[in-house]
């Protein structure tokens, strides 16, 4: 768990650092934030996905780590097709993400409520 | 929920931990650069309008550079031109002196004759009289002498100058000249004189006919432009 965050934090200060090299033509940066907007998204939900499946006891981490890093290109990939072809395919993304994400926390709020109420039964 | 970590769960865990948070660094930082420095909604019209202008450089580049190569090869024309001028004027200079159309002055000599006062036989007086084939001599021989312009009585003679005899007169030109003539030429002075006195030359061939001659060299001999301008109307050059 620990290992996770301290990970989390480096990669947070690298992401951070990386854009003040400026190594990136202007023109690129200005679009950089769609896909990646995307692509983050689509992280998000793999690992709530991955904390889900943990709690239901179906974890396997070749799923999840495929899940996680394809569904990212795919995403990115996506949207940039919808601006190759003018129709905006990001948004698809966003719904069926953003739909996953929130039904994934909906399952995982559930499942905490029911070892809350258990462990509160035992100690009462 | 509490059981230690297998270890391919542990790599999965840094793995993924470190990506996401590079996404999420990276994300909020190019938003934040993008807010910090423009509007976000006007980011993509100053995109257009830098591409824009990127494109209009280039444009200007190459034409900057068109425009400096017509402007190597003006300079060049000009140069040219201005060397072509001098040598025309040059040119025209000369041939408006030999085609008698301005007064010139230079070293000569100057002949003055006129009939004679006592004719030698008194039953052929038009011997002791000169002729417009003495003057045509006269011309002619001073024209072999390297004479560069002449005039008879003022009456400048060119390559058109006819001198004939209209019943008692000389023309020049058309214009009537008459006793005492004065024969102006300018060039070599010496070589004027030597190619006049010859011997059984002109001069000599008129003193035996008792016609008095007198030649003057002069260092500053004045002679007058035409007083007619010479017509062309038929002759045409021929391109070479």
């Amino acid at each position: 768990m620990w290992l996770g965050l301290l990970a989390l934090l480096i990669g947070l200060i690298l992401g951070l650092w990386l854009p003040s090299l400026a190594i990136l033509p202007v023109t690129l940066q200005q679009q950089l934030p769609n896909y990646l907007g995307l692509a983050l998204l689509a992280a998000i939900d793999a690992t709530l996905g991955a904390w889900r499946a943990n709690m239901e006891g179906t974890y396997d981490t070749g799923v999840f780590l495929s899940g996680f890093f394809v569904n990212m290109i795919a995403a990115a990939s996506l949207a940039y097709i919808g601006d190759l072809l003018g129709v905006n395919l990001a948004l698809a993304a966003v719904v069926a993400f953003g739909t996953r994400i929130f039904n994934n926390l909906a399952v995982i709020r559930r499942i905490l409520l029911q070892h809350w109420r258990q462990r509160m039964t035992r100690v009462g | 929920m509490k059981q230690p970590f297998p270890n391919d769960q542990k790599f999965a865990i840094v793995l993924v931990g470190l990506t996401l948070g590079l996404l999420i660094g990276l994300q909020v930082r190019t938003l934040g650069l993008q807010k910090a420095s423009i509007g976000s909604s006007r980011a993509t019209v100053l995109m257009e309008r830098l591409l824009k202008a990127q494109e209009e450089i280039t444009q200007l580049r190459e034409e900057v550079d068109k425009l400096r190569q017509q402007i190597r090869d003006y300079e060049r024309a000009m140069a040219e031109g201005r060397a072509a001028t001098e040598r025309i004027t040059a040119e025209l200079n000369k041939l408006r002196v030999m085609a008698g159309l301005t007064k010139v002055r230079g070293p000569g000599i100057i002949i003055w004759l006129t009939d004679a006062s006592k004719p030698l036989s008194p039953d052929n007086p038009s011997l002791g009289i000169v002729h417009d084939t003495d003057l045509l001599m006269i011309v002619n021989e001073l024209r072999n002498a390297g004479a560069e312009a002449i005039a008879i009585n003022n009456q400048r003679v060119v390559a058109t100058t006819a001198i004939r005899c209209v019943g008692n007169l000389i023309t020049v030109n058309g214009v009537p000249v008459s006793p005492p003539y004065e024969i102006a030429a300018i060039g070599d002075p010496n070589k004027l004189k030597e190619g006049l006195m010859m011997p059984e030359g002109i001069v000599e061939q008129l003193k035996t006919l008792g016609i008095p001659i007198n030649i003057t060299q002069r260092q500053d001999v004045i002679i007058p432009s035409l007083s007619v301008t010479p017509r062309l109307e038929l002759a045409r050059p021929i391109e070479q």
